[in-house]
């Protein structure tokens, strides 16, 4: 196997998954480069969350790799992956819900590997906090947000821990139109400043907006890739994994 | 008689009052998800009321069975709905609250019949069988019988009546059972009323066979919890087959090492079980 | 920086107020002792209460408390060393055990835990009731070297003998074990302890190893708790299983703990210093037995109408972050 190129982020070679004898990941592998924003589509119980897991160390996969900077990873535990620079978010947001917001995203800060002194990471959970828009929450108790704030608190936290690859499950769930925006414009400006995202939606909307690359996922399966535009006006993709449905609402919008 | 047939017929009537005890225990664990730490306490309490009514009015053991089961109905039954009030986490602070019970029911007996070992001995006959040499006090076998019964009660319960199906929905997945229409609440009441019969028939048994005082209850509990996780929920036969090993295990043990040796069995138990088993008692699968 | 908080202000005349006390009421001996205990339980909570800053709740503390007492009894009886030395080396066995603890305990949580520390108090226990030709089993080790007597110049302090010198010794350990758990909260450390506490999937993804820092914190607990247990079984004079491998011992740390707030870095120390005398020079003389009921009732109204503790209702803190 040749040498990995340097400017490869992750790389995930022939992950197999079984639950029982159910079968949810099946040979998929995969590359993404620094600076790269990828998507992953697929209808639910694709195995989008059970990938994630393998790739942030939840979960082991039955076979294959997961090299993450030129490092094999596959063993690690997540707390380990996440102090090598993979920070996550998860389907329904961990936050700590006895501290402020503001206090969630320090926590990141302060608390990462490089261990910042207090008022420099004071100065960068403010700042990440304003990137999400959710400045003027920072003193509201985290656990009394509503979920879609939840899951912004959880992504400053997470971009507080200044990480390579950051990968985001379902963040836009809940979203407004407005909101849903907002956060593509601040991904790619992140992107901008070399951040490498990896991130899962069951609808299109927000992969739409931001991702330069899409993987479609179905059981277990990685079936079509490519540009999104072109991803999604491939008939045979948009029925097969995204449903009749949703294709005529798409194409009466455009 | 072979040495052995003692030691094997003292853990086989202790497992048999040991699956008695975990019985109440695992119900009420499985159907409303509460760990009673005051569980040996309870059956002390009872225990207690049944020596103060063999001590001082002489009432019938048949009555005392009778009244004893029902006065701890009327324990099991607040008690469900202090803990449904419980703020989160609810298991850690279910703990901590019965806990403190535990602790206020050993000091109201020390205060009210002091720190003495008190013992039930009705002059019941010992049964003998001299063609094969064997003998066996009565309250022994009473023991053994209504321990036997109970288990035997609750298995039927269980498996063949329409309540016992949706008992047993709400042991595998207590919120499937919710979605499916079933009151997870009024069943949990059930349970502690049905738990609280089985602790009060152990309280007189508790008082004719070992010792009442005001600490005993600790190890009671320690029994109860060792064999529900042992036997995981709802598993009513697998309940009276851990009573069983654990009293084996207990009288061979206090035969090879001595008497002092018994507590630290069930405690080595509970370690061992969770050490293979850290979730306890898994509610479902996981996923 | 702006004025000192209230807060400072009322935690500097309290500790006044406990320093001052006993030489202003010199004869009041019985109150030397009382309170001289509560500063013991008060340090036995402290100790609990570093390894409940992780989310881990212990029923088994006086496995802790009575190690460092029985190694501490043995070191002094079978080596005659001094109290000095033996209580410190005596506290390590506490250690040991928790590295055990550590290990064997690593996948517990929440109420599992709760169960299997429940359990490992009847390890130490039986031991020391059983190993009759080392620790001379239920009857104990009676008759321990006293703590010396401290001379500086004119001043005597006999700290054998003297309750208001032990009085003065049991409340310098829990003040330094006061500032451990100062550390153990407000520290970048405590911080870490806080996020494992409120959620451990998330402290994982901020790259925190949450065993690794439990156990820590354990260790820490464990080696306090030893100490504790260490210097009861000096002042005293004596060990016995059934005195200090007592669920009491568990139990009490427990209560003074969660009453006081468990959050609080107050809480513990105000926990035993409002409960402890209560039940000792009230109760007591009223209920002479049961009056332990007291902590019973306590807690579950604690866990009902105010889970955080009565420190919550003390004028708050300012934020140190």
């Amino acid at each position: 196997m040749a040498a990995i190129a340097p400017q490869v982020c992750l790389e995930v070679r022939q992950i197999k998954k079984f639950f029982g004898d159910r079968s949810v990941l099946r040979d998929v592998s995969f590359s993404l480069e620094k600076g790269e924003i990828l998507g992953l589509i697929g209808p639910n119980g694709a195995g989008k969350t059970t990938l994630f897991n393998i790739i942030s160390g939840w979960q082991k996969p039955a076979s294959g790799s997961v090299v993450f900077c030129g490092q094999e990873t596959t063993a690690w535990p997540p707390d380990r992956l996440s102090r090598a620079g993979l920070a996550r978010t998860f389907q329904s947001p961990q936050i700590f819900p006895e501290m402020t917001a503001l206090e969630n995203v320090l926590m990141g800060a302060w608390l990462q590997r490089q261990r910042p002194p207090l008022p420099e990471a004071q100065e960068e959970a403010g700042y990440c906090l304003s990137l999400v828009g959710l400045m003027d929450k920072g003193p509201t108790l985290a656990g009394e947000l509503p979920l879609p704030q939840q899951r912004l608190v959880e992504l400053a936290r997470a971009l507080a821990t200044r990480p390579r690859l950051l990968l985001l499950d379902e963040i836009a769930a809940g979203f407004s139109q407005v909101a849903l925006n907002r956060l593509a414009a601040g991904l790619l400006k992140l992107r901008d400043q070399g951040l490498t995202l990896l991130l899962t939606d069951h609808l299109f909307t927000l992969l739409e907006a931001v991702t330069d690359r899409v993987l479609a996922l179905d059981h277990g399966e990685i079936i079509a890739q490519g540009p999104p535009a072109a991803l999604i006006r491939d008939p045979a993709v948009v029925s097969a994994y995204l449903g009749t449905r949703y294709c005529i609402i798409n194409h009466g919008g455009a | 008689m072979w040495v052995g047939t003692p030691v094997i017929l003292a853990g086989f009537s202790l497992g048999s009052f040991y699956a008695l005890i975990a019985l109440g225990f695992s119900l009420i664990l499985g159907i409303a998800r509460a760990f009673n730490l005051a569980h040996g306490e309870m059956i002390l309490l009872s225990g207690y009321l049944a020596f103060v009514l063999w001590h001082y009015f002489q009432v019938p053991f048949v009555w005392i069975l009778l009244i004893c089961s029902l006065a701890l109905v009327w324990v099991t039954i607040p008690l469900h709905y202090l803990l449904r009030r419980l703020p989160e986490p609810r298991g850690l602070n279910t703990l901590i609250v019965t806990l403190g019970l535990a602790l206020l029911l050993q000091n109201l007996f020390l205060a009210w019949f002091s720190a003495d070992y008190r013992l039930m001995t009705p002059d019941w006959p010992i049964l003998t069988l001299p063609a094969v040499n064997f003998s066996l006090p009565l309250h022994q076998g009473v023991l053994i019988l209504l321990a036997l019964l109970a288990t035997g009660a609750v298995h039927l319960l269980l498996q063949r009546t329409f309540l016992g199906k949706a008992l047993r929905a709400t042991i595998q997945d207590r919120d499937a059972a919710q979605m499916a229409g079933i009151n997870v609440q009024r069943l949990a009441l059930v349970a502690f009323g049905l738990g609280g019969l089985l602790i009060g028939l152990a309280g007189p048994l508790f008082a004719q066979n070992m010792y009442l005082y005001p600490a005993a209850g600790a190890e009671a509990t320690m029994i109860a919890i060792v064999v529900t996780i042992f036997a995981g929920l709802g598993r009513i036969r697998t309940i009276l087959l851990g009573g069983w090993l654990l009293g084996l295990t207990q009288s061979a043990t206090v035969f090879a090492l001595g008497s002092r040796w018994r507590e630290l069995v069930s405690a080595v138990l509970l370690l061992l079980l969770l050490y293979f088993r850290p979730h306890g008692i898994s509610w479902k699968k996981e996923s | 920086m702006g004025k000192i908080p209230t807060s400072s202000f009322a935690a500097a005349a309290g500790v006044l107020v406990l320093a001052v006390w006993p030489l202003i009421f010199r004869d009041a001996v019985q109150f030397h002792q009382v309170l001289g205990i509560t500063c013991l339980y008060a340090t036995m909570a402290l100790a609990w209460n570093i390894y409940a800053l992780s989310g881990a709740i212990s029923l088994g503390h006086a496995a802790f408390f009575g190690l460092g007492a029985y190694a501490s009894a043995l070191l002094s009886h079978h080596y005659h060393w001094s109290p000095l030395l033996t209580m410190p080396l005596g506290a390590l066995a506490s250690v040991v055990f928790a590295v055990i603890w550590s290990l064997g305990f690593r996948r517990l949580r929440g109420v599992y835990l709760g169960l299997a520390s429940l359990a490992a108090l009847e390890i130490p226990k039986t031991i020391a009731d059983n190993w009759d030709r080392l620790t001379y089993g239920s009857m104990g080790i009676v008759g321990l070297d006293r703590l010396p007597t401290l001379s500086l110049g004119w001043l005597r302090v006999d700290f054998g003998m003297d309750l208001m010198a032990q009085y003065y010794l049991l409340l310098g350990v829990m003040l330094l074990a006061l500032l451990l758990h100062w550390h153990c909260i407000r520290s970048r450390w405590g911080w870490t302890l806080r996020v494992i506490r409120e959620n451990e999937i998330a402290a994982a993804a901020l790259g925190i190893a949450s065993n690794r820092e439990r156990a820590k914190a354990l260790l820490l607990s464990a080696y306090l708790a030893g100490l504790t247990g260490a210097l009861y079984a000096q002042i005293m004079g004596l060990v016995e299983p059934a005195l200090v491998f007592n669920l009491h011992l568990s139990v009490l740390p427990l209560v003074f703990s969660i009453f006081g707030g468990s959050t609080m870095v107050f809480g513990p120390v105000l926990g035993a210093f409002i409960l402890y005398p209560l039940e000792q020079l009230f109760l007591m003389p009223l209920f002479p037995m049961g009056h332990s009921a007291l902590y019973g009732l306590v807690i579950i109204l604690t866990v009902f109408f105010f889970p955080k503790g009565i420190a919550a209702w003390l004028p708050s803190p300012p934020k140190s972050v």
